[in-house]
């Protein structure tokens, strides 16, 4: 029964995580490699004692601090069937963060780099939405000091710079 | 650390925790690849965009250098369709934005002088019966039998192109193609480069009342995924009062001196005749595949353009039908009548899903764009519904006769009758302002684009063609 079978997966710090396989397979990555390795039900033409074969999926980009999150994330998604559309249309855009990942991405910023990135790599689509979100949120509505305040970027603008974007803003944007 | 921790005062916590949280902070944008950050970026409207610009040297690079960042923002608040922008691409799109932004706040501000200029019109001109604009040309149809093309830009007069023995009640070009229809029974095809008339076309037994091009389009996919396109050369549909339609393959001009004459028995760019309309046929709109003919008998049918077969007849209205739109992304028409009503009907079923009452007198003026659905009477009001629900949002009150010519896009509607030519917000339905001051007779077409638009007034005895130019 290779679709029940366990996965583990190897962070980049060698930590190692044993999961569902469809826990795993909400990253299409692994379920990507996992397609060539495994095949489901049905198809399975290996032989049985493939069945105690330990799948081990290594991750090399992802720590383990950063990796327990994602795998709690695809544990609580993991009966939620996503569309795999590439194309996103507005409406998705506009539409709210979920709480659920609005709660679970409550993190400090660079944890909160850390997913989004691992989200991209690992190729979970939903979740990389809501934490390119969660970003925007943290932008939309600010003044640019404000902006810098949040992410603690130092303005290298010269003087005469930052007064001709202003006045570029200004012009655009006075309504 | 954990037995380190235990042993801190819990102020002293407070204040590491705080500390650390600083420190934590982090430029998550600009250290992300930048097909994430133009993603994060691609959430925000552009009042945010400007703030981004203005934080740094790397954020100012990430919001003014990605043009798809602009081009949606351009598209999602109906500054531009998608054609325009196609035709824009050699230009920096957040420039393209800061340009409709611009001049769209000219259009809304009460105090603002467009530039001016009048179109030489001759002596000739009478009643202007159709009006269209492109970047390039300005054409003007009349009842005095004859079409005249100005320059857009400069508005001095091209070509007047002299033909039809009767008047003319429906034009449109397309490039450098011109279609026309006449009381005289013809349709004619000009070519707008050298002046010259290319075709004539015989068929209609009545005056030839409206017409429209229909330009190829992909209207889905095949099996392999590769695009179906529809139709593969422009198409001209021609409504005329004898209550047909004909639909012909829009000729490529030719540099003939002498046009060439074509009953409509051997005339090979004749495809169909579509007959069932037991009145004259007084609108017509289409897109790809389908097209919406409204008549004098009452109903609207909708034809499949690839069989010349009638798909539905939209039933209902209880008076003769004057002006009809086909919403494609909807799949919807919308339809004005002399019954006062406006209705919609669902393309899928043939089924009316609304009826839209407020009017008083003969709805003559329908005219939509992506979230605004405007209807226009002889009431001498215009009224703005929602498209999707068909639920009145306003009524604009100012005119003090029958509309006679209308215009809209998501932001402005514009609208004329006797002696007015007023502009309205299309959002509130507020008037904005009169678009010219001193007319004292008919205000036969108005047309516009983002920054120009062009009107047909009559002044004293004369008809003039004004442009009024925001850009």
């Amino acid at each position: 029964m290779s679709t029940n079978r366990s996965i583990v997966i190897i962070t980049s710090d060698n930590e190692k995580f044993t999961v569902e396989r469809k826990v795993a397979e909400k990253s299409l990555l692994i379920k990507n490699m996992l397609k060539n390795l495994l095949p489901v039900d049905g198809e399975a033409s290996d032989s049985e004692d493939e069945d105690n074969d330990i799948i081990e999926v290594p991750t090399q980009n992802v720590r383990s601090a950063v990796m327990k999150n994602i795998l709690e994330w695809c544990e609580h998604y993991k009966d939620v069937e996503f569309p795999e559309e590439d194309q996103e249309d507005d409406s998705k855009k506009s539409a709210p963060i979920d709480p659920w990942d609005k709660n679970f991405l409550n993190v400090d910023q660079e944890m909160l780099y850390e997913i989004i990135l691992a989200a991209n790599y690992l190729n979970i689509k939903p979740l990389l939405n809501a934490g390119c979100k969660i970003v925007a949120e943290m932008i939309r509505g600010k003044s640019p000091e404000e902006i810098r305040k949040t992410f603690n970027i130092v303005n290298d603008f010269t003087p005469e710079e930052e007064a001709a974007i202003r006045r570029e803003n200004e012009w655009a944007e006075d309504r | 650390w954990a037995a380190l921790m235990q042993k801190t005062p819990r102020l002293m916590l407070s204040t590491v925790h705080a500390a650390l949280g600083n420190l934590l902070r982090k430029d998550i944008l600009s250290s992300l690849p930048p097909e994430l950050s133009v993603k994060i970026l691609s959430h925000l409207p552009s009042e945010d965009l400007r703030s981004v610009s203005a934080v740094c040297r790397k954020w100012n690079q990430l919001a003014t250098t990605h043009p798809e960042l602009w081009n949606r923002l351009l598209l999602k608040e109906g500054l531009i369709t998608e054609d325009e922008l196609s035709k824009e691409k050699d230009f920096p799109s957040r420039i393209v934005y800061d340009i409709r932004r611009r001049v769209l706040k000219r259009w809304m501000d009460p105090s603002y002088n467009p530039k001016r200029y009048t179109l030489q019109t001759g002596e000739i001109l009478n009643v202007v019966t159709c009006l269209q604009l492109d970047e390039d040309k300005i054409a003007a149809g009349s009842n005095t039998n004859q079409i005249l093309i100005y320059n857009t830009s400069t508005g001095s007069l091209r070509h007047t192109l002299k033909g039809h023995t009767g008047g003319v009640w429906a034009m449109k070009f397309y490039k450098n193609i011109l279609a026309s229809g006449s009381t005289d029974r013809t349709v004619r095809i000009w070519n707008l480069d050298t002046g010259r008339c290319t075709h004539v076309f015989k068929g209609h037994t009545s005056t030839v009342r409206c017409l429209e091009i229909i330009e190829p389009q992909q209207i889905g996919t095949d099996v392999m995924g590769r695009p179906i396109i529809f139709p593969t050369e422009p198409l001209l549909i021609t409504g005329s009062r004898d209550t047909t339609l004909y639909v012909w393959k829009l000729p490529l001009t030719t540099n003939s001196t002498t046009p060439i004459e074509l009953d409509a028995n051997t005339n090979p760019n004749l495809l169909f005749v579509l007959k069932g309309h037991v009145a004259s046929v007084r609108a017509v709109a289409g897109h790809g595949r389908i097209l919406i003919s409204g008549s004098y008998d009452a109903t609207a049918r909708v034809w499949d353009l690839t069989t010349g077969e009638c798909l539905h007849v939209l039933n209902g209205h209880t008076d003769r039908i004057y002006s009809c739109v086909y919403d494609v992304v909807r799949n919807r028409a919308y339809t004005g009548s002399a019954d006062n009503t406006v209705r919609i009907w669902d393309l899928s079923t043939g089924e009316c899903t609304a009826i839209l009452e407020g009017h008083t007198i003969l709805v003559g003026l329908i005219s939509s764009s992506p979230n605004v659905l405007v209807s226009a009477a002889a009431d001498s009001t215009v009224r703005i519904w929602d498209p999707d629900t068909g639920v009145p949002r306003h009524v604009l009150r100012g005119h003090t006769s029958a509309i006679t010519c209308v215009e809209n896009d998501d932001y402005r509607v514009v609208s004329g009758s006797q002696g007015m030519l007023k502009l309205w917000n299309a959002k509130t339905g507020e008037f904005i302002r009169n678009m010219v001051e001193d007319i004292d007779g008919a205000v036969w077409q108005v047309a516009f684009d983002y920054k120009r638009c062009v009107m047909a007034v009559q002044k004293g005895e004369c008809t003039r063609i004004e442009v009024a130019d925001f850009s």
